[in-house]
């Protein structure tokens, strides 16, 4: 098998290259046990087997930040058949550092110049040939959106992999100052001749291993001392001490300084620019986009865009979905199982059926939520979105670009999770994702609509309101008091982004990530949901074959009401019971307390419809759906709808007379409101949702999962018993 | 003369990076090093952070951490 190995800095284009190259072979993961992105790809060709691994994005390979680590690690350990080093053609003087580091690590190696069309229409000009000897490697032009280049580059990489094939490291020339070369080579002498590098060589390349002893990389020398037993060299001191005094500045510096000067010495022979600039077209979108009195307001704008494109526009599909899965294989489903004990028929019509419903409806949502982020990445705007909020978000330890898992959180904790993946850095990624449960979502709100309309009537509007901004001052509290710890607190300080040039996004590229990205849902969170699904549909049913009120649930929460007492609604057990099964789901606490709660029950009964007839039906709905879809995805006004609670008639169709009922829970009692409102609360903060845990497991894995779980049982519980014990001395 | 210095369109020549640890790594690796002209770009609506051009690139850098940058006129040069 031959592996390629695919290197760039960020923004140079190189997913959509590998897209083009792969084709619907490529997977997205991640790598082992960090929450950095990986895509693969296998395939057959030429009668060969062939593997394409995309690395991190980055701009040097220090290993510093997680990305530049995995990338100087995987072609280390991993040693690729060939390196393919993707640049931007149009950004060559910048680009080729990392080029420079490339050839240090001594591996095969093969140039995308990429962005080629962009490069042409700029009228710049590049002697390729003699570029070629200069750089010590072949050089393609490549456009991934004119699909140009892509079957040369490939062929290419395969032909050098052949040239080098048995072949230890590739030796490039490196050009370093003169100065510098001479201490260069006094260092490759003493390497070389020494015992004790032998080893060491076996493994890196003689250029590296010198560079990298001169520029007393702290990585390395760690790795010298760890593994080899080897310290302190004296003539490598030697020559750090003569260099930094000859240039007064620290090695590291110089040698970078010096890699950009050989870059300048090639490029001045091979490489002819034009007056234009890559960036005159950026300059133009961004003195509007980042206009000092428009950028933020447009920003808003985009963000509630983006609000209403990802909810409205899946939720006539989920809705779709919902029926078809629950409405219309429920029902077939029912007359498979007829006859049979009534405990399976409720396993597979309440524990199975349900289950995979709760798996599927999330599915339109995943799709929308990948495609409109890629197309936010892939052209840009998010590093402008990072840019634009970071002296808001930084004050509670975050990047700028965690503002927009945090408003989709409004709509649906589950997408938010997912969108942390935009931010470039681990830990802020973990207190994002630990903050955005916290923004009330949607499926909160019938909760909110059936306690306020029991309890609150007219003033149900401002105590729904209360609960957002109550969520928001927990999720800043628990921001600022996480950043400083260690698990949160991130490495680099500083936000130094890159502000990439303006670029329409391949569409087949983002629909083909979007697709993969919500196949990777499917297979990662199932189990995790429909595990979850089918327990609390078993602690629900048992011992007592569906009858709720005596279930263990029931049981479960009539136990734990004591400890509940301090809440307030904790002197209801039917309010307790109603919380673990609301990790099914939010909206699943009106189901439960039209259970659980006697109530008078309006029925209704069913038309008789046959086979075919439902089959019509479901075909046509899905057309609608779609066609609805459609619909709000250019209507950006109807986000106002994803904040609208459902009022009494609303909440009735999932259990009717519930309302009655629940207000019946603290009738007479001067204290109900405040119960009630303490009730909200506590689901407000509490964990969200099993789709979310498995979200957070997908990304973050098991740990931080559990860790998570446990924190929103705590937070909840303090912040509600607070609101009642402060809130009961008033009344 | 500091880098935050500049104003709107204005152009310099860096001198020195100064104590930026970690991050004087990651501004050199980015191209910006003495010698080369950097121009400010823009300033966020909230004021902070600025971006900068260097080498036909875009860079965003927070005003705290471009204190730390020194710069000359270009017109001084030699």
């Amino acid at each position: 098998m031959i592996k390629i190995a695919f290197a760039g800095n960020p923004n140079v284009g190189k997913s959509a290259l590998i897209n083009e190259i792969a084709g619907s072979s490529l997977t997205v993961g991640n790598w082992p046990g960090v929450t950095v992105e990986k895509k693969e790809a296998e395939f057959e060709y030429k009668g060969q087997r062939i593997k394409l691994v995309d690395l991190p994005g980055v701009y040097s390979l220090s290993p510093y930040t997680l990305e530049e680590k995995i990338t100087r690690e995987y072609i280390i350990n991993e040693t690729p058949d060939v390196v393919i080093n993707v640049v931007d053609s149009t950004n060559l003087d910048r680009n080729l550092y990392l080029t420079m580091l490339l050839k240090e690590l001594g591996r095969p190696m093969v140039m995308a110049l990429n962005f080629v069309d962009e490069f042409e229409k700029l009228n710049y000009k590049l002697d390729i040939k003699h570029f070629e000897t200069h750089i010590g490697m072949r050089a393609i032009p490549t456009s991934a959106l004119k699909n140009k280049g892509t079957k040369e580059l490939l062929d290419t990489a395969l032909k050098v992999a052949k040239e080098h094939k048995g072949q230890k490291h590739a030796k490039y020339e490196l050009r370093f100052d003169s100065f510098l070369e001479k201490k260069i080579k006094i260092v490759e002498e003493y390497v070389k001749n020494e015992d004790c590098f032998k080893k060491v060589l076996e493994k890196y390349s003689l250029d590296f291993v010198v560079i990298k002893l001169l520029e007393s990389d702290r990585y390395f020398l760690e790795k010298l001392k760890d593994d080899y037993g080897i310290e302190k060299i004296d003539i490598v001191e030697d020559s750090i001490k003569k260099i930094e005094d000859k240039f007064d500045e620290d090695v590291e510096t110089i040698f970078a300084e010096s890699r950009y000067g050989a870059i300048k010495g090639i490029l001045r022979h091979t490489l002819e620019t034009s007056m234009k600039s890559r960036l005159d077209f950026t300059d133009k979108i961004d003195s509007i986009l980042l206009n000092r009195i428009l950028g933020l307001p447009i920003f808003f704008l985009l963000i509630a865009g983006l609000m209403g494109v990802v909810f409205n526009g899946a939720a006539p599909l989920q809705d779709w979905l919902d029926g078809f899965i629950n409405g219309f294989l429920g029902k077939y489903a029912g007359i498979l199982v007829e006859g049979t004990p009534n405990w399976l028929q409720s396993f597979v019509l309440d524990g199975l059926i349900a289950g995979v419903g709760g798996v599927l409806v999330f599915v339109p949502l995943m799709l929308f939520l990948y495609f409109f982020l890629a197309i936010l990445e892939e052209s840009g705007y998010m590093s402008r979105v990072a840019f634009l909020m970071d002296k808001i978000m930084r004050t509670m330890g975050l990047n700028g670009k965690a503002f927009v898992p945090m408003v989709l959180g409004f709509g649906c904790t589950v997408p938010a999770i997912y969108a942390t993946r935009t931010l470039e850095d681990e830990k802020s990624r973990r207190l994002t994702a630990l903050m955005a449960p916290f923004m009330s979502c949607g499926a909160r709100l019938p909760v909110y609509g059936l306690f306020t309309a029991a309890f609150f009537g007219q003033s149900a509007g401002i105590i729904v309101m209360s609960l957002y901004f109550l969520g928001i001052a927990v999720a800043i509290l628990v921001g600022l008091s996480f950043r400083n710890h260690s698990y949160f607190k991130t490495d680099d300080t500083a936000l130094l982004i890159e502000l990439p040039p303006y670029r329409i996004p391949s569409m087949k590229m983002i629909s083909r990530s979007a697709l993969t990205r919500t196949w990777e849902y499917l297979k990662k969170a199932t189990t995790v949901i429909m595990g979850i699904l089918i327990l609390l549909w078993a602690l629900t049913y048992f011992p007592n074959n569906g009858d709720s009120e005596n279930s263990y649930m029931a049981k479960f929460g009539k136990a734990i009401t004591p400890i509940m007492k301090p809440t307030g609604f904790g002197d209801r057990w039917e309010a307790v019971a109603a919380i673990p099964p609301s990790i099914a789901a939010k909206e699943v606490v009106v189901g439960f307390m039209a259970q659980v709660l006697p109530h008078e029950e309006i029925s209704v009964t069913e038309e008789e419809t046959t086979l075919t007839e439902d089959l019509v039906d479901q075909v046509k709905g899905l057309g609608y759906a779609m066609k609805d879809s459609a619909f709000a995805v250019v209507n950006i006004g109807a986000i106002v709808g994803l904040f609208e609670t459902p009022d009494k008639e609303a909440v009735e169709e999932q259990g009717s007379g519930v309302v009655g009922a629940v207000a019946k829970m603290w009738e007479g009692d001067k204290e109900g409101p405040l119960k009630a409102f303490s009730f909200m609360v506590f689901i407000l903060l509490v964990v969200p949702c099993v789709v979310t845990l498995a979200a957070i497991r997908q990304e973050f894995g098991d740990k931080f999962m559990w860790f998570v779980t446990g924190f929103l049982i705590i937070v909840p519980y303090v912040a509600s018993t607070l609101i009642y014990q402060i809130g009961r001395l008033f009344i | 003369m500091k880098l935050t210095e500049l104003d709107r369109g204005e152009r310099a020549i860096i001198v020195k990076i100064g104590k930026l640890g970690d991050l004087k790594k990651r501004l050199t690796d980015m191209g910006i090093t003495s010698g080369e002209v950097i121009k400010m770009e823009r300033d966020a609506p909230l004021g902070d952070p600025r971006e900068y051009i260097i080498k036909g690139t875009g860079i965003a850098i927070r005003n705290e951490d471009a204190s730390l940058i020194e710069i000359r006129d270009i017109e001084e040069e030699k």
